[in-house]
C-alpha cells in the first residue's frame, strides 16, 4: 500500500475513532423466537448431559442462526438449498426416534425449535435485508459502498435480494478478510453485532476500516456487546451510535456462537506416499511449521525452509499479482498467498531437461537408472538400515538417493563412488560423475525456465478467487507445473514431524 | 531519592506541559509537510529519542497501536534523526566550509549543478573557496612532465580543473555524502542526482530542521534499527511521498541513508533488516520493530535497546503481539507517559521501561 493509500485508512480510522460506529438496529420476530427456542434447547440438553447428535444438533442450528441474522439472504432460500440444510435433515428423524427416551423438557424444546424454524422457513424477505437495504438507499448516489459477508456461497442470493430493495445503487460484496489489505472506499456496512468481529479475528475492520463510516446491521435480540479501540487497553471502546435504550449492555455470549473451522491435525491423502511404500523402519524426523491452508489443505513448513509468496496489489475489484517474493518460514502469517506446486512440478523438469540435453539424454538416463535401481534392490535385500551403515550414512539419505527426484548424493566422491562400490558400479565413476554434471545443470536449466515461464504468467493474474475461495489452480498453458496459490487460513506452533510429510501439500482432517 | 526512571517519567511530563504551553521548544514538529498521522509519527520519534537522550535512557519501550504500519518505522526513524540534529550546533558561513575541506561537495556555477573536491577555504569573505572539479578524465602528474611539457600542456575540457567560488555562491555548497574517485571523477548521472537532491534541500531542512543536511550527511552516529518486513521497507524508503500542500514529494532515503547503500556507506541512519535475522544489538541503537510473529524473540533481542514497537491493527498477529507487549508492560521496570505530542484519537500509545 503507497503513502496516500495508507494516509486514506489512517483517515478513515480518525474518523471512525472519533464520530464511533453507527447501528441500524431491527426487529426480526421470527428470528428472535428461533434464538429462545435454540438457547433453550440447548440449555436443557446440556442440563441432562446429552451428546452425539443432540450437540451436533445445537452446532447446526447456532449455524442457522448466524446465516440468517448475519446476511441478507431470504430464510426460503436458505432452507431450500440441501448444503445447508443437509445436517438438520439427517439429524431429525434420528433425534425424533429418540425423543421418547430424553426428559420432557428436551422433548418440548426440540418441538419448539422445530416450530421456529418452520416459520422461519417461511420468511420471504428479513428485517435485515431490508434494514440493508434502507442505509444504502440512504448513502450519497456514486458512493463506493462495501458490504462485508463471509461466506461467498451465499455472496448471488445477498446481491439478488440487496439489489431488489436499492435497484440501480451500486454496492460491492467483499468477504472480511479481503478487507486487510484493501483501498479505502466511503460506506462500510457489516452484519452482526460488533463484539463478535473480535472473536473472529476481524477486530480490524474497526481498527483499520475501509470505510470513515462503518454500519452495522444487528437484529434487535443480539448482543451489542463493546469493542476496545486498541489491543493495549481495554478500558476504551468505540462509541456505538444508533443504539436505542431497550438495548441494554448483555454479557457477550460465545457459547451461542458456531465455532469457527479448526483442523485438528494434518492427515496424509490415501495413496500420496505410496512412491516410498517400499522403505520400512522408522522416519526421520525434523522441525516443521504447520500452516492450514484453504480448500482444506495443509503443509508442513521445514523449520529453515522457506515458501514462495505472491504479492498482490489492491485494485478496486481484483487483486492482482505484482510479484512473488520467497520468504523464510517464521515470517509467513495469516492471510498470506503462497504458492505451491500440486501436479507436475517434479515431472515436468525432467521432460524440459531431456528436450535440452538433445541425444545424450538417453544414455545420461539410463546411467542414472542404472545405479538408483540397483541401490534399491539392495536395500530391499538387505534392509534400509543395513544399507545406511554399509555406506556411513543415515537412512533418510539412502531413500533420497533411492528416488527419482533426488539426481545424486551432494559429494560424489564421499557417496557416491562408496555406493557404485556396493551395486558392483565402480568401473563406470567417470561416466558416472560427467552424467550426473550434465543432468544437474539441465534440470537446473529447466527449473529457471518452468518457473521463469511461471512467474510471467502469474504477473497481473486476478488472484482473487485465492481470497475468496482459500484456493486458486494456475494452470501454465504450455504445460509446465500447476501451481497452486493457497491462502494461508492458520499458522500452528513448530512440530516434530516425520521428514516425509514435509513439502507436500495434505489432505487436512475435519 | 528519585530514582532515574522516576526521573525520566517527570522529564517527559515536563516535556508535555512544555509542549502544551506552546512556549517555542521544538515539538520535532515538520512544519506541516506531511499529513496529520505522519507529522503525528515524526513527533513521536523526535520526543522519545529526545526524552532517552536527556536521560541516558537505554530501556524504554514505546509500543504504538496504528491501522497500518506502513511508513509508521521510517517516519518513526525520521523523527529521531530529527531529534539529533536538532540538538548538533548548526554550522555557519566559513565555519561550515572549513569543516568540508577535503570532502566532496555540489556547488552551484553559472547556474549549473557540479561536483568535486573542496581544496581550499579562505579566512575571511574577501576570498574564493577553491574547489577541484573532476570532469571524467585523469589529471596529468604534473610532477612527472618536463617544464616544457607543462608549459605546452592545455587542460582539456573534460579533466581536472579548479574553480573558484566567490562568497555569494558559498552557500550553494553542499556536501554530498560520498566519496568518489579521484582518476574518473563523479559521473554524469550521480552529478544530476545530486543536483536533483539539492534542489530539495530546503524540503529536507523544512522537514528536520536547517542545518540538518549537513549533519546527515557527516554524522557517524550509531544507525537505528529498523526491523521488519524488509522488501517493503525497502519500497517504502524509494517512494515519492507527496507533500501535504500538494507542493511537490519527496524521498526519505537521501534523510534515512539505509546502511548497507554503496551511496550512503559514509553515514547511514538506518539499518533495515528483515525480523528473522534480528540478533542482540548494540545497546546504543534504537531499535524499531514492526510487530509481527517473532516479536517475542525480537523484544528478547532488543531487551538491552530502548525500542519502539509498531502494532498493526489489520495485521493478522495483532491480538497476539499487542498481548506480547501487555505482558511485558505488566513485568515493566516502572512506566512512563510518552503522550507528550497531540497524537491523534487513532493512534495509540504504551510506553514504560522495560526490564
Amino acid at each position: 500500500m503507497n503513502f496516500t493509500e495508507t494516509g486514506a485508512i489512517h483517515e478513515n480510522a480518525s474518523r471512525v475513532f472519533e464520530d464511533g460506529l453507527w447501528m441500524e438496529i431491527v426487529d426480526f420476530p421470527e428470528l428472535a423466537a428461533f434464538d429462545r427456542a435454540r438457547r433453550a434447547f440447548a440449555e436443557s440438553v446440556n442440563r441432562h448431559a446429552l451428546e452425539g447428535p443432540w450437540i451436533e444438533l445445537i452446532e447446526s442450528l447456532k449455524l442457522v442462526h448466524a446465516r440468517v441474522a448475519r446476511t441478507p439472504c431470504r430464510p426460503s432460500w436458505l432452507f431450500s438449498q440441501e448444503r445447508f440444510t443437509m445436517r438438520e435433515q439427517r439429524l431429525e428423524p434420528q433425534l425424533r426416534a429418540r425423543l421418547r427416551w430424553v426428559d420432557p423438557t428436551v422433548r418440548s424444546g426440540f418441538d419448539r425449535v422445530q416450530e421456529a424454524l418452520r416459520v422461519l422457513a417461511n420468511v420471504e424477505i428479513t428485517p435485515v435485508t431490508i434494514g440493508a437495504g434502507r442505509l444504502i438507499a440512504c448513502f450519497r448516489a456514486g458512493s463506493r459502498n462495501v458490504v462485508a459477508i463471509r461466506d461467498a456461497e451465499v455472496w448471488d442470493e445477498c446481491g439478488a435480494q440487496l439489489s431488489q430493495q436499492v435497484p440501480g445503487l451500486g454496492f460491492e460484496i467483499r468477504k472480511p478478510t479481503e478487507l486487510r489489505d484493501h483501498p479505502s472506499v466511503d460506506q462500510l456496512i457489516l452484519f452482526g453485532p460488533p463484539w463478535l468481529l473480535r472473536y473472529r479475528n476481524e477486530s480490524f475492520l474497526l481498527g483499520s476500516p475501509v470505510a470513515p463510516s462503518v454500519w452495522f446491521v444487528v437484529c434487535r435480540h443480539e448482543h451489542v456487546g463493546v469493542v476496545p479501540q486498541s489491543g493495549l487497553e481495554e478500558c476504551t471502546t468505540h462509541r456505538l451510535n444508533g443504539v436505542g435504550q431497550s438495548l441494554a449492555e448483555v454479557e457477550t455470549n460465545l457459547e451461542h456462537e458456531p465455532m469457527l473451522f479448526q483442523p485438528r491435525a494434518f492427515v496424509l491423502k490415501h495413496g500420496q506416499d505410496s512412491g516410498l511404500s517400499w522403505v520400512a523402519g522408522p522416519d526421520d524426523t525434523t522441525s516443521a511449521l504447520p500452516l492450514v491452508l484453504g480448500g482444506g489443505k495443509g503443509i508442513y513448513i521445514q523449520e529453515e525452509g522457506g515458501l514462495y509468496t505472491t504479492i498482490t496489489g489492491v485494485d478496486s475489484a481484483t487483486r492482482p499479482c505484482l510479484t512473488v517474493e520467497r520468504l523464510d518460514a517464521c515470517e509467513i502469517e495469516t492471510g498470506m498467498l503462497v504458492l505451491l506446486t500440486t501436479k507436475g512440478g517434479g515431472d515436468m523438469i525432467p521432460v524440459v531437461a531431456d528436450s535440452l540435453l538433445k541425444d545424450e539424454a538417453k544414455t545420461v538416463r539410463e546411467l542414472e537408472i542404472l545405479w538408483k535401481r540397483r541401490l534399491a534392490d539392495k536395500a530391499e535385500r538387505l534392509g534400509i538400515t543395513k544399507v545406511a551403515q554399509c555406506l556411513h550414512t543415515s537412512p533418510q539419505n539412502v531413500r533420497n538417493w533411492c528416488s527419482p527426484r533426488n539426481i545424486a548424493p551432494e559429494n560424489l566422491e564421499d557417496h557416491l563412488l562408496p555406493i557404485l562400490e556396493l551395486v558392483g558400479l565402480k568401473p563406470y565413476y567417470p561416466k558416472m560423475v560427467e552424467a550426473i554434471g550434465k543432468l544437474r545443470s539441465a534440470h537446473q536449466s529447466a527449473g529457471m525456465r518452468l518457473q521463469a515461464h511461471l512467474l510471467q504468467s502469474l504477473k497481473g493474474l486476478d488472484l482473487r478467487a485465492a481470497y475468496v475461495n482459500g484456493f486458486q489452480e494456475i494452470r501454465d498453458k504450455a504445460g509446465g507445473p500447476v501451481k497452486t496459490v493457497y491462502l494461508v487460513q492458520e499458522v500452528k506452533g513448530m512440530e516434530e514431524v516425520s521428514t516425509r510429510l514435509v513439502g507436500r501439500v495434505l489432505e487436512l482432517e475435519d | 531519592m528519585p530514582s532515574e526512571h522516576e526521573d525520566l517519567e517527570v522529564t517527559l511530563l515536563d516535556i508535555r506541559q512544555t509542549l502544551q504551553n506552546n512556549d517555542g521548544l521544538s515539538d520535532g514538529s515538520t512544519g506541516r509537510l506531511l499529513s496529520p498521522w505522519a507529522e503525528a509519527l515524526v513527533k513521536l520519534g523526535f520526543t522519545f529519542a529526545r526524552a532517552l537522550e536527556l536521560h541516558e535512557q537505554s530501556n524504554a519501550t514505546l509500543a504504538i497501536c496504528l491501522p497500518r504500519i506502513e511508513f509508521a518505522a521510517l517516519l518513526l526513524a525520521l523523527g529521531v534523526i530529527k531529534w539529533k540534529t536538532s540538538k548538533a550546533s548548526p554550522k555557519e558561513g566559513l565555519e561550515r566550509l572549513h569543516a568540508l575541506v577535503g570532502t566532496w561537495v555540489s556547488y552551484e556555477h553559472n547556474g549549473v549543478t557540479k561536483v568535486g573536491r573542496l581544496d581550499q577555504v579562505p579566512q575571511n569573505e574577501d576570498g574564493y573557496v577553491r574547489i577541484l572539479e573532476f570532469k571524467g578524465k585523469k589529471v596529468p602528474n604534473f610532477e612527472d612532465m618536463s617544464l616544457e611539457e607543462r608549459k605546452r600542456y592545455i587542460p582539456p575540457k573534460s579533466a581536472g580543473l579548479w574553480h573558484l567560488v566567490e562568497s555569494e555562491w558559498w552557500a550553494t555548497i553542499k556536501p554530498v555524502g560520498r566519496e568518489f574517485d579521484d582518476q574518473r571523477g563523479a559521473p554524469a548521472h550521480q552529478v544530476a542526482r545530486i543536483a536533483g537532491a539539492a534542489r530539495n534541500s530546503s524540503i529536507v531542512e523544512k522537514l528536520i530542521g536547517s542545518g540538518a543536511e549537513y549533519w546527515l550527511m557527516t554524522s557517524r552516529e550509531k544507525p537505528i534499527r529498523i526491523i521488519g518486513c524488509k522488501s517493503r521497507l525497502d519500497g517504502e524508503l524509494q517512494e515519492d511521498i507527496p507533500l501535504a500542500d500538494n507542493s511537490g514529494t519527496l524521498k526519505l532515503i537521501p534523510m534515512l541513508r539505509p546502511a548497507g547503500s554503496e551511496e550512503y556507506a559514509a553515514s547511514s541512519h538506518i539499518w533495515v533488516g528483515s525480523c528473522t535475522k534480528m540478533q542482540c544489538v548494540d545497546p546504543e541503537s534504537i531499535c524499531i520493530i514492526e510487530g509481527g510473529r517473532l516479536l517475542e524473540d525480537n523484544l528478547i533481542a532488543s531487551s538491552r535497546n530502548s525500542r519502539v514497537v509498531l502494532l498493526g491493527r489489520n495485521a493478522p498477529s495483532y491480538e497476539e503481539a499487542a498481548q506480547i507487549v501487555k505482558n511485558a508492560f505488566l513485568h515493566r521496570s516502572k512506566e512512563f507517559t510518552v503522550n507528550c505530542v497531540k497524537v491523534p484519537l487513532h493512534i495509540k500509545v504504551l510506553s514504560f521501561i522495560h526490564k
